[in-house]
């Protein structure tokens, strides 16, 4: 009887340990726990370096699972804001300036997420403001184009409908992703910091 | 044997068991998402080594988290079981990049359209170094099974048109094992 109970007790704690086991792994590769990984920053912005993000067993189920199928930092720089210039969290049902110099690359784009990793459905099908859509904009007249000619990146965040230089949001907590294919060093030449891009909040929801 | 003892290996056991369980999440996550992945595209291609084309840009529920909505990208679900996969095909102006994802997710290839001076891509993807011509980039997969994801920049809709018919001219055939891409 008591070798049973023995039994009994052992089998729990082995179960209970490999509960507690995978439990550990998916704290480990939440959203939170992989923006929290990120290493370095410039004001708001944050981004891994030397394709950090396939250099270890852990990284990589990170990444599998916050953000799949990522290209190299040869090809792409992934900067991520959470909070804005003044450090209070990202919100979906808020307004935002983006204000600073252009990158030097290829070409940029800025993307607005849920806190779960997803894009906001809006009826513009808008979901990413981008180097591209401005150069090639129908709207020379607006504000944001003219920022862009003249080499100033000039962006809101948090307006519906499909202005240029403007990208709709939605509710709750979300973060940006800065996306700079091919990028140059230095990024911005003459700049006091890494990433001198601020994001103002403009209103509260 | 002692309580003490006894109570010691019980606990060892759990902790042993909590290492191994946390080591195995970590190595089997990746590897369970792209399998899945796999199987999705290669559901919505009919069949492994055959090219899905995503046509437009509007906004899917669900899928991948962090998607990219600059690009229009073109995957392939590829089994080197039966041979090497050959791709070929123009590249796109505005952007265009090639990356091959191993089985555990691993990003082990990346080119992109600067990079090719032909304006063409042709690039086979293998389980072993393989004999190929001089224009052809060989790649040398770590596992059978992987995912390859051709990028094509969409700044809007007006590019899909002529974005369209560069994805038709592309083509992915299966080089079997033995003969010569």
């Amino acid at each position: 009887m008591n070798a049973l109970r023995a039994s009994s007790l052992a089998l729990l704690v082995i179960i209970i340990g490999a509960g507690g086991g995978a439990w550990l792994a998916w704290k480990r590769m939440t959203a939170e726990e992989v923006n929290a990984r990120i290493e370095r920053s410039s004001g708001p912005w944050r981004w891994n370096a030397d394709d950090r993000m396939f250099s270890d067993a852990l990284s990589i189920a990170r990444t599998a699972q916050f953000g799949p199928f990522p290209m190299g930092s040869s090809q792409v720089t992934y900067y991520v804001a959470l909070a804005d210039s003044s450090g209070e969290r990202l919100r979906g049902d808020a307004r935002y300036r983006l204000h600073g110099p252009l990158p030097r690359t290829r070409f940029w784009s800025i993307a607005a997420y849920d806190e779960t990793g997803y894009l906001f459905e809006n009826p513009a099908q808008k979901y990413s403001l981008s180097s591209e859509r401005l150069a090639s904009s129908d709207d020379p007249a607006a504000e944001a184009v003219q920022a862009f000619a003249a080499g100033r990146l000039d962006l809101t965040v948090g307006v519906p409908g499909g202005a240029p230089g403007t990208l709709p949001t939605g509710s709750g907590p979300m973060f940006l992703v800065f996306r700079v294919y091919q990028p140059e060093t230095p990024l911005f030449p003459g700049a006091d910091s890494p990433v001198p891009i601020t994001i103002e909040r403009l209103d509260s929801p | 044997m002692t309580l003490r003892r006894a109570a010691s290996i019980v606990l060892l056991a759990g902790l042993t068991a909590m290492a191994g369980q946390a080591a195995y999440r970590v190595w089997e996550t990746p590897r369970t998402i792209m399998a899945r992945m796999e199987r999705a595209v290669a559901g919505a291609a009919e069949g492994y080594n055959r090219c899905f084309h995503r046509r437009s840009l509007a906004l899917r529920p669900g899928g991948i988290r962090r998607p990219n909505p600059d690009v229009l990208p073109t995957t392939v679900a590829y089994d080197l079981s039966a041979g090497a996969l050959h791709l070929t095909g123009p590249v796109w102006e505005p952007y265009w990049s090639l990356s091959v994802y191993a089985h555990n997710s691993d990003n082990i290839f990346v080119i992109n359209d600067r990079e090719l001076e032909s304006g063409r891509f042709d690039v086979l993807i293998s389980a072993a170094p393989a004999t190929t011509g001089s224009g052809t980039v060989n790649v040398v997969s770590p596992s059978t099974t992987g995912l390859v994801v051709i990028r094509r920049l969409a700044a809007d809709t007006t590019m899909l048109p002529a974005l369209h018919r560069n994805q038709d001219r592309m083509a992915c055939r299966v080089i079997p094992q033995g003969a010569e891409a």
